[in-house]
C-alpha cells in the first residue's frame, strides 16, 4: 500500500493532506541577484513527480479532493561559493562542470533559489451504502 | 514565521553548516497560507531535523514528527524549546511501518515525503 494511502487512514473525516514538493524549473543560483548558472534538479523531479501521480491517483478515486496550491520560491543561502560547491558533491542534484570554477572564485554570499509547490488536499469518504441503496426499504 | 531558528539543511537531507536553508521562511508561510494549524493535531511525515516541526508546534495543539533518519530526529529532538517537549512526539521510523492510529490527526503533513 502506498504510504499516502496508509497515511491518509491516520487522518479524522475531512482531515486535511498537505504535500510539500519541489517543482519545476530547475534551481538557480544568484550571487546579488545575478543569476549564474542553472542547477540540474532532474533527482529530486522523479520523486516528485512519482509523489504527484500518487496524489492524483486518490483525487481520481474520490478519496482526497484538491483545494488549494501555493508555488513559492525558497532559497538556500551559502557563505560563498565554495560551500554551495561542496554542498553539492554529494546528493542527485548537479551543479554543471563548467560553472564550478566560476562559483568556486566567489567570495562572498550565493542563493541557491529553487520552486516549490504546496497542495493542500481533504480526506473524503465515499457515501456509506446503505441497504437503501439494494433497493430494500423499512417496513 | 516565527522566531524560530533556520538550521542548516538542504532539501534533499544532506548538512551543511555554511548554509542556511530558507531563514525568510518561505516554506512555513507558504503553509500557513493553504492550512490552520491553530489547535490542530499534526502528522509531520519526514520531519528531518525538525525546522518546520518547532513552529508546527508553535501553533498546533500536538505535532507527531518522524523520520527514518535517526540522526537527524536526534538534532530535531535536542533543538527543540523546552516550552514546546510537551506537544511534541518525535519516533524515528519511515512511513512504512510506522504504527499510527487511525483517524488521530487533524493535519498530515508530508514534507518532500511522498
Amino acid at each position: 500500500m502506498h504510504v499516502l494511502r496508509r497515511l491518509r487512514e491516520t487522518l479524522v473525516p475531512e482531515g486535511i493532506v498537505l504535500d510539500l514538493q519541489v517543482i519545476r524549473p530547475h534551481p538557480i543560483v544568484e550571487v546579488d541577484g545575478t543569476v549564474l548558472c542553472e542547477i540540474d534538479g532532474s533527482s529530486l523531479f522523479v520523486g516528485a513527480d512519482a509523489a504527484r501521480a500518487a496524489v492524483d491517483l486518490l483525487i481520481a478515486e474520490q478519496l482526497l479532493k484538491q483545494e488549494a496550491v501555493d508555488d513559492h520560491d525558497v532559497r538556500n543561502h551559502y557563505c560563498d561559493g565554495v560551500a554551495l560547491v561542496a554542498d553539492f558533491e554529494t546528493g542527485g542534484r548537479k551543479i554543471p562542470v563548467a560553472a564550478i570554477p566560476l562559483l568556486q572564485a566567489v567570495e562572498r554570499e550565493c542563493v541557491v533559489r529553487e520552486r516549490c509547490r504546496v497542495r493542500r488536499l481533504r480526506r473524503i469518504d465515499p457515501a456509506p451504502q446503505g441497504l437503501g441503496g439494494l433497493g430494500w426499504t423499512a417496513p | 514565521m516565527s522566531a524560530s531558528q533556520p538550521t542548516p539543511t538542504t532539501p534533499d537531507g544532506s548538512v551543511n553548516p555554511a548554509s542556511v536553508l530558507d531563514p525568510e521562511g518561505a516554506h512555513f508561510s507558504a503553509l500557513e497560507r493553504v492550512a490552520d494549524f491553530a489547535g490542530a493535531r499534526v502528522l509531520e511525515v519526514g520531519c528531518g531535523d525538525g525546522r518546520l516541526t518547532v513552529p508546527l508546534a508553535e501553533r498546533a495543539a500536538t505535532v507527531v514528527a518522524f523520520d527514518p533518519d535517526a540522526d537527524a530526529v536526534d538534532a530535531a529532538r535536542a533543538d527543540l524549546p523546552a516550552e514546546l517537549a510537551g506537544r511534541v512526539t518525535f519516533a524515528a521510523a519511515s512511513a512504512t511501518a510506522i504504527e499510527i492510529p487511525r483517524s488521530a490527526f487533524d493535519i498530515v503533513l508530508f514534507s518532500w515525503s511522498l
